[in-house]
């Protein structure tokens, strides 16, 4: 799988692109849900997203708000199987 | 009133002996055998019941801890139990009476008489955070607790009657933390309390004497007043509810627990999805992480991702009660987050529709529009067919 900077930037632009219309930036601590950027159908895309094109498998116990909730959150959930580079 | 005053008594005295009198690692026991006693006041059947239901979930959750083969197994076993359990008990009078009436017709069917069941107070609660617990425990996201800490937990009386369902992890961190008497708490508790008495038994129980009795007798009312009782009673609903949480809330506080708030302006939100992201946010979330999330989030089609949005929402409104009410609220709510998602869908297509979505009167108008939508499907909550029927011919004849 790539590096982590890559995958952060990817996953970032997806969220912007799909979720935030491409209207603003988003930040990596910024609340995704509480601030209603995504919700239960939109954590389903961007896990969907995620095993499509990085490759990794994600574990239905790990479907949870809490592992997704910023996309810090979504890095620290992937970090095992990412390259740190 | 009398037993208000007993109620606050004891509370202030209960409150005096938890953070001054007892040591800290009594503190838990004496809040459990609190929650005991409170249920057995209600009725002690209830303590055993409870505790049955308490002991099978941790003792399930002592052998899924462990590792063993079958912890599967044991898991699906724990929750065809307490899911049993809640259907027999919340469903099985609609059930019988279904049978006794479809039978009615028939001469030769002798007249049966099933026995009433009563649903053990606060009993729904109860079997979420059991369940909460179990699945937890089997994706080892709970640590190894006491079975007092755990009963706590369950059965803690300031929100044993109607939540909000606190998670473990969060409820049981305070547990471990709890330290000194906290006065900041401690007024936050009162003012939640006070908040919440004015909210129920003040505002919410005067809208429900004028409105009720006047949306059954709509044609003897003005439009416009009909249109204001509409939206009175959907604003009492949220004033009972929400002012029941703020006595939770506050008593909890009372004992240094910060509960999950329940509510969060659902009335200011831009969307029907936003609405119930933001309305009894405690048992909500608890389905969509339960139940949408395992049987339709996870790797499924976009079709299979609506038909589960849709049937959280119906099986959301049957929880509160299985009639057909409350399964029509279900199905205008269901096909309400449908067709919001499809519109998000819509905006993603098309920039044009995007940006009228983004005009400065889109939200204001948004806002007012969800508050409509909600505000008529919560007539069900308080009227058959027929009335809502008068009420809506009424307003807009």
């Amino acid at each position: 799988m790539e590096g982590g900077h890559n995958v952060k930037e990817k996953i970032k632009n997806f969220i912007v692109e799909n979720f935030l219309f491409g209207e603003r930036t988003l930040k990596d601590d910024e609340p995704l849900f509480e601030s209603g950027i995504i919700d239960s159908l939109g954590l389903i895309k961007l896990i969907a997203f995620i095993e499509e094109n990085f490759n990794v498998s994600i574990d239905m116990s790990e479907i949870m708000i809490e592992n997704f909730n910023t996309l810090n959150d979504v890095m620290e959930t992937l970090k095992s199987r990412i390259n740190p580079s | 009133m009398e037993n208000l005053f007993w109620y606050l008594v004891s509370l202030c005295l209960s409150i005096f002996i938890y953070w001054f009198i007892l040591p800290r690692k009594w503190r838990s026991l004496f809040l459990f055998l609190m929650s005991l006693l409170f249920i057995s006041l209600f009725n002690i059947k209830y303590v055993l019941y409870f505790l049955l239901h308490i002991i099978l979930v941790y003792l399930a959750s002592l052998y899924i801890n462990q590792g063993k083969k079958k912890r599967r197994l044991i898991l699906t076993l724990a929750l065809l139990w307490l899911i049993g359990n809640l259907c027999f008990f919340k469903y099985s009078d609609l059930f019988f009476s279904t049978i006794v009436e479809s039978g009615s017709g028939f001469s030769w069917i002798p007249k049966i008489t099933f026995p009433t069941l009563l649903l053990p107070l606060g009993m729904s609660y109860i079997i979420f955070r059991l369940i909460h617990f179990a699945v937890e425990v089997y994706k080892k996201k709970i640590p190894q607790s006491s079975f007092i800490d755990f009963g706590l937990y369950v059965l803690f009386f300031p929100t044993f009657l109607a939540g909000p369902v606190e998670r473990f992890q969060r409820f049981h961190a305070q547990t471990m933390e709890m330290t000194a008497p906290d006065l900041s708490s401690i007024n936050q508790g009162l003012f939640r309390i006070i908040l919440g008495v004015a909210k129920k038994f003040i505002v919410a129980d005067y809208l429900a004497r004028w409105i009720i009795p006047a949306l059954h007798t709509p044609e003897s009312h003005p439009r416009f007043l009909v249109l204001l009782f509409v939206y009175g009673a959907a604003i009492r609903i949220y004033l009972d509810f929400s002012g029941y949480t703020d006595m939770a809330l506050g008593v909890s506080r009372l004992f240094g627990y910060k509960i999950m708030e329940n509510f969060n302006r659902p009335f200011f939100q831009r969307n029907v999805a936003q609405f119930w992201r933001n309305w009894h946010i405690s048992v909500y979330s608890w389905i969509r992480d339960y139940f949408f999330f395992p049987f339709f989030g996870y790797r499924a089609s976009t079709l299979k991702i609506y038909l589960g949005i849709f049937m959280t929402m119906v099986l959301f409104m049957l929880w509160h009660k299985g009639n057909l009410n409350f399964l029509l609220l279900g199905i205008y709510h269901g096909l309400g987050l449908v067709v919001w998602q499809l519109f998000q869908e819509m905006k993603r297509k098309y920039p044009s529709i995007r940006k009228w979505s983004l005009r400065p009167y889109f939200n204001p108008v948004a806002i007012i529009f969800t508050f409509n939508f909600v505000s008529v499907s919560f007539l069900l909550f308080y009227l058959d067919l027929p009335h809502l029927y008068a009420v809506l011919v009424r307003i807009f004849s």
